[in-house]
This record gives C-alpha cells, sequence and structure tokens, in this order.
C-alpha cells in the first residue's frame, strides 16, 4: 500500500530557489500526484488542515461554505445542520461560515514566538509547487538547537514546528499511549519517536505521507477552486469550435471557388 | 420616390435607407468590398485581423475586470484572487486577459516576422512599418503596465526596476524615475498611475495608432509573398502578377477561418494551460509584492525577455539601456537598410535566408537565456547573441545589395 503512495522521483532543484535545501541523493526530493477530484481525499485533507494548520496559518481566500459546497460535505437539504455541521466541525474561531479562514492567533503574539507572521496558504501550491509543500512537510528533523527542537532540510532554520510533532510523538491528549503516560505528565525526552526519515522502518511516519499528501492535495485545490470547472469547460469550448471549424472551412471554400481566375 | 417603389421597399431597406441618407455607411461598406488585395496572400497575412481581434479582445476582458479590481497596493492582489473566486466566472475573465496578452504578442512576433519575409517595409510602405514598430513599443509598455497590476511579487519587483532604469538616464534620470514612481520606491502610488495609464491612457493612444496603421496600408495596399514584381517580369508566364481580389468576401472569410483555428489553440492554452509553466502567469506573482524581499529568481516577461537580456549584458547600467533601446530603435531604421532590389525572400539568394534565419534564432536564444540563471559563460554567449542581433541590420546594406536574384529560389529543391 506504501508503494503506491510512495512515488520516489529524483528532482535537481536549481539553487534559484529560496531557502537552503538539503534535499540530495541520499535526501530524494519526494513527488506526490494531485487529484482534485478525489473528494474523499480533499475533505480529509480539509480536515487535517483545519486540525494541523489553521491555529497558525490563514486561508483568507476560501470561505468556510464555499468549502462545504465544493467538498459536498453538505446535506443539501437544512442549512441549519450545515452551520452546526461546520461549527462542529470545521470551525474553530468565532468565525460565521461565509467568513473566510483566519487563524486566531494575533500577528503580535506570531512575531513574539515566531520572529514572523505565518504566511496565508491560500496560493502557496501555485507560487511554489505542490511537491515543494509536501517535502517541506515531511522533512522535520530533531535539532536541539532551535527554538522548537526541529529543523528542515527544505527551509534551512525555519521558523515553523513541526505541524505533525503530535503524529510523530504518538502522544495525543485524549488517549493514553501504550507507555501509559497520561496526558497530564510531562512527556520525558526518552519516549519522543526518532524523527526517522526512513519510511519503510516506521509504519507513523507512512501514515505521515498519506496526511501530507491529502493536506497538499487541499491546498491543490484552494488554490484554484476552479480548476475542474475550467477543464469541463475547456472540452466543450474546444469540441464547439472543432464542429465549428468545420463549418467555416466549407464556407471559405464555397467563396473561394468563385473568385475570379488569375 | 414612386408610390410603386414605395410598397416593394420592406421595412428593413427602408430603414438603411433612412440611414445612408444620414450616415456615410455606403462609404464604410466599400472600405471592405472596393479594397482589392492580390490573391496569393498566404497564412502568413492572417496576422494582421488576428491581432485586431485580440485588441478587442483584451479590451472587451479588460473592461470587465476593471469593474472588479481595486488599484490600491493593499488591496489590488486580494481583489484579483476575489475575482479569480468570488465573481461569476471571473476566472475566465483573468485567463482570457493574461492568455490573451501573451497571445497577442505570439500574434505579433508573426505579423512582423511576415514583414521580413516579404519586404513589407521595403517602398512604398515604410510609414506602415514605421508605426506599426511604434504600436509595438506602445503594445511592449501597456503588456508592462498590466502586469505590474497584480501587485504580486514579480509584478512589484518589475515596476522597481523598470522605474530605476530611468534613473541611470544623465541629469534628469533620478528626477525623472521619482516623477514615474510617484514615491521614493514602487509602491501604491506607482501601481495607481500605471492602473490609470494601462487602462485609459495607453488604449487610447493605441486605438489612434491601430487607425492611422490602416489606414496607411489602405493607401498604399497590401504586399504580397511574391512581393513587388519589377516592370520587366510582367510578362514573364513563370511568375505571373497575382490578380486583385477584393476584401470582402474573400479576405474576410480567409480570415475567419484563420481566426477559429486560432482560438481552438487559444482556448485550449486558456482551459487547460493557463499558466503555459510559468510562462504566462509566473509563480512568484502568486505571492503578494513584500518591498522587504526580493524574489531570488526574477524573470522578465517572455516578449520582453529578448530586450531584458541587452540589459544585462554590461555591468555600466546606462550601456545597457543603450543598448536595449538601440534594439529597439533600430527596428525603425529597416526600410532604409535594406539595399535588395526584391522585397520577398523568395526572390533573395542564401545570404538573406541565412541572416534572417540566425536573426530568429537569436531572437529566441537570447529570450531564453535571460529567463534562466545567470552565470558568466552563459552572459558572454548572450554578448555573442546580441552582437548578431545588431549585425543583422548593420551588416543588412551589404549583404542585400548582392542578394537579388531574379528567378524564384524555392526554400524547398
Amino acid at each position: 500500500m506504501w508503494k503506491i503512495v510512495l512515488c520516489l522521483i529524483f528532482f535537481s532543484y536549481p539553487s534559484s530557489l529560496s531557502g537552503e535545501e538539503h534535499i540530495s541523493e541520499s535526501n530524494p526530493a519526494k513527488h506526490t500526484s494531485i487529484d482534485v477530484t478525489n473528494l474523499a481525499s480533499l475533505q480529509r485533507g480539509a480536515k487535517y488542515f483545519i486540525n494541523f494548520c489553521s491555529g497558525c496559518h490563514s486561508l483568507h481566500f476560501m470561505r468556510y461554505n464555499t468549502l462545504m459546497v465544493d467538498l459536498k460535505i453538505t446535506s443539501e437539504t437544512n442549512s441549519a445542520i450545515d452551520n452546526q455541521r461546520l461549527s462542529n466541525k470545521l470551525i474553530f474561531t468565532l468565525a460565521e461560515p461565509n467568513d473566510t479562514i483566519k487563524p486566531s492567533l494575533l500577528r503580535r503574539d506570531a512575531l513574539t514566538w515566531f520572529g514572523r507572521n505565518p504566511p496565508d496558504l491560500s496560493l502557496v501550491t501555485r507560487a511554489r509547487s505542490t511537491d515543494w509543500v509536501y517535502n517541506y512537510l515531511l522533512n522535520f528533523y530533531q535539532d536541539e538547537k532551535r527554538p522548537f527542537g526541529v529543523n528542515n532540510h527544505v527551509v534551512n532554520n525555519t521558523s515553523m514546528p513541526d505541524p505533525f510533532a503530535v503524529l510523530r510523538q504518538k502522544i495525543h491528549p485524549n488517549y493514553q499511549t501504550k507507555n501509559k503516560i497520561s496526558y497530564e505528565q510531562p512527556v520525558k525526552t526518552e519516549e519522543l519517536l526518532d524523527y526517522s526519515l526512513n519510511a519503510s522502518q516506521d509504519q507513523e511516519v507512512i501514515k505521515l505521507e498519506n496526511i501530507a499528501a491529502d493536506v497538499v492535495n487541499f491546498l491543490a485545490y484552494v488554490a484554484e477552486p476552479s480548476k475542474m470547472l475550467r477543464r469541463a469547460l475547456g472540452i466543450k469550448v474546444c469540441a464547439f469550435l472543432m464542429i465549428f471549424l468545420c463549418l467555416v472551412y466549407f464556407l471559405k471554400r464555397q467563396i473561394w471557388k468563385n473568385r475570379p481566375p488569375t | 420616390m414612386s408610390k410603386k417603389t414605395r410598397q416593394n421597399t420592406t421595412a428593413k431597406t427602408h430603414f438603411l435607407d433612412w440611414l445612408s441618407a444620414r450616415l456615410p455607411i455606403d462609404r464604410f461598406k466599400r472600405y471592405f468590398t472596393h479594397y482589392y488585395l492580390p490573391s496569393n496572400l498566404n497564412f502568413w497575412y492572417v496576422f494582421g485581423s488576428l491581432s485586431l481581434f485580440f485588441v478587442a479582445l483584451q479590451i472587451l476582458t479588460g473592461i470587465w475586470l476593471t469593474m472588479f479590481y481595486i488599484p490600491t497596493s493593499q488591496e489590488a492582489f486580494n481583489s484579483i484572487e476575489t475575482i479569480m473566486r468570488e465573481v461569476s466566472y471571473g476566472w475566465l475573465l483573468r485567463y482570457l486577459h493574461t492568455t490573451g496578452a501573451s497571445f497577442f504578442f505570439i500574434v505579433i512576433y508573426c505579423h512582423i516576422f511576415r514583414s521580413l519575409l516579404y519586404g513589407s517595409y521595403k517602398k512604398p510602405r515604410e510609414l506602415v512599418w514605421l508605426i506599426g514598430v511604434v504600436l509595438y513599443i506602445i503594445f511592449l509598455v501597456e503588456a508592462f503596465l498590466g502586469y505590474v497590476l497584480p501587485w504580486g511579487q514579480m509584478s512589484y519587483w518589475a515596476s522597481q526596476i523598470a522605474t530605476s532604469l530611468l534613473a541611470s538616464i544623465p541629469i534628469i534620470g533620478h528626477d525623472l524615475m521619482l516623477w514615474v514612481r510617484g514615491n521614493l520606491m514602487a509602491s501604491g502610488e506607482t501601481l495607481h498611475r500605471f492602473f490609470a495609464l494601462h487602462v485609459i491612457g495607453i488604449p487610447l493612444l493605441l486605438l489612434f495608432f491601430i487607425w492611422l496603421h490602416l489606414v496607411a496600408l489602405r493607401k498604399v495596399g497590401s504586399n504580397n509573398p511574391e512581393g513587388q514584381q519589377p516592370a520587366y517580369l510582367a510578362s514573364d508566364t513563370n511568375t505571373a502578377l497575382p490578380c486583385m481580389i477584393p476584401f470582402h468576401p474573400y479576405y474576410t472569410v480567409k480570415d475567419l477561418f484563420a481566426l477559429v483555428i486560432f482560438l481552438l489553440i487559444f482556448f485550449a492554452v486558456v482551459f487547460f494551460l493557463p499558466e503555459m509553466g510559468g510562462y504566462f502567469l509566473d509563480t512568484n506573482n502568486f505571492i503578494p509584492a513584500d518591498p522587504l524581499q526580493t524574489p531570488g529568481n526574477m524573470k522578465p516577461l517572455w516578449y520582453l525577455a529578448p530586450f531584458y537580456a541587452m540589459l544585462c549584458l554590461s555591468p555600466n547600467n546606462l550601456l545597457g539601456i543603450l543598448a536595449m533601446f538601440s534594439a529597439i530603435a533600430i527596428l525603425f531604421a529597416l526600410p532604409w537598410l535594406d539595399r535588395s532590389a526584391m522585397n520577398s525572400l523568395r526572390y533573395r539568394r542564401w545570404y538573406s535566408r541565412l541572416a534572417l534565419g540566425i536573426f530568429i534564432l537569436n531572437f529566441f536564444l537570447l529570450g531564453y537565456c535571460s529567463m534562466t540563471v545567470l552565470t558568466p559563460t552563459k552572459i558572454m554567449f548572450m554578448r555573442i547573441l546580441a552582437i548578431n542581433y545588431f549585425l543583422f541590420f548593420c551588416l543588412m546594406p551589404l549583404y542585400t545589395r548582392y542578394d537579388t536574384c531574379y528567378e524564384k529560389k524555392q526554400l524547398t529543391s
């Protein structure tokens, strides 16, 4: 199963890309195929984004109710149920369903804690490509010198903490771990998982790649929600033009038949 | 009018009679039905009317975009994304406009290529050519101003670089740069005035020059792929003079046919490949403008790329700008640089053909190289290409004097 998800393509990134990347022969860049028609993936991506990313990152060109309609998480009969579902499952702030997705992180807090405001992610896959975002999410590694204990191979000395840290640590506040540590006790460093980049040995990291793929798929959809409509309309327009071309060709031939002889 | 004739006229002809007594409708119709062109025009000749179509398309889509676009530095980027997502078919308007701009330049380059192929700039059509070059420059400026409007990273830094070029002009440069920018650096004021110029200032100028271009062309008549025939060849049965046919209906329907083919390609790109790998819509332009962060990979627009290449070639700013402007200015001299007796490339020897081929290759390579990461080797290579570019024009009086061939040389034997 993981072989289907894990497609290893060796890219050679030009050095002019922003950020210093340590994508190399030993740590090859990964590729994920994007399919914005896969609604299940988009819905999971929306869920993961709201859970792991929307605490700090905004999507200030995407509205909650647009998400609802496009990702078909609507009951289509009762808007009260829809709004309830939205506020229960997707909206963790005081936003209304027709508001854009904004975090509750204050700018001054962001500057204090991270050193910069977390950028808006509505267009990140268009600005940087889906593979860049995918690789960025998966290339966090442990680094004690950094304030959050993590660094990133794609953007060196990134100010962002690892969004999937809770997954990597196998510690979740709502249930106990196999070592029976409750969430009230502080987590000891020894209990933390090794930040292994070797996917074949660690089941948790494999799931992480599925999660990252879904998030990137979702972000690709957010970057251009009209993509599928554009392609559908394009087929119709080109089909019409091909038929019209035949008609115009015969018209032209007919008119040019009557041209005066040279 | 007798009673009998009045009864025979329909309401439509009655209306047309009324109208033509008050407006020069018949004369307007005769502009198309009584304008004669050679019958042997090939597909290179459709690009003129195609470019007219694209101007109309840009104006229409531009008007609709202007209804939703906000020309301030805070809101420009957001308004474009609002157009893409919340305005009905706003994404279509935006893609039509951006793809239209790039396709317009493809059409114009083909149109210019036709003139180089068949010597359409030679006597008596020098003024048509000169007005055409003026139009080309105005379109380059218009396209550049339009590119600044989304106020993404590329837009902002392109405007910063382009306006800073002005500062290299001696004596008046710095004040000129401040005047154009409206501020010490490219800012909301620059955006707003570029918006005014792009939306109404330059289009008015364009419409005037397009009208002048067409009027000048009508006055002298169209060239043809055979070029002007010298008088003594008129009796030669091998190279018959093309007969003249009216523009309407022959060339209206032929241009319509060409238009539909071109629209097929155009809409395929609009609907399936609007970014064209970053050439039509740069990826950096999806990041809002940040005066504190220059993108690592500054790229010019592809249609400005060959001229941008001239800028990169000299470490001296002023020399680079002079090279760029002279690359465009030398186009004005073309009708007088070409000393060939024959217009068309069909009647020239291999010198002109080789020169033209090298010139086109140069143009493309210069453009392509300037859009990639520049290394010292590349810059050296681009210097050679730039010199080649100028040599095409400077050596032209020499090689065209000796390359006239009075028998038609087919390109394929």
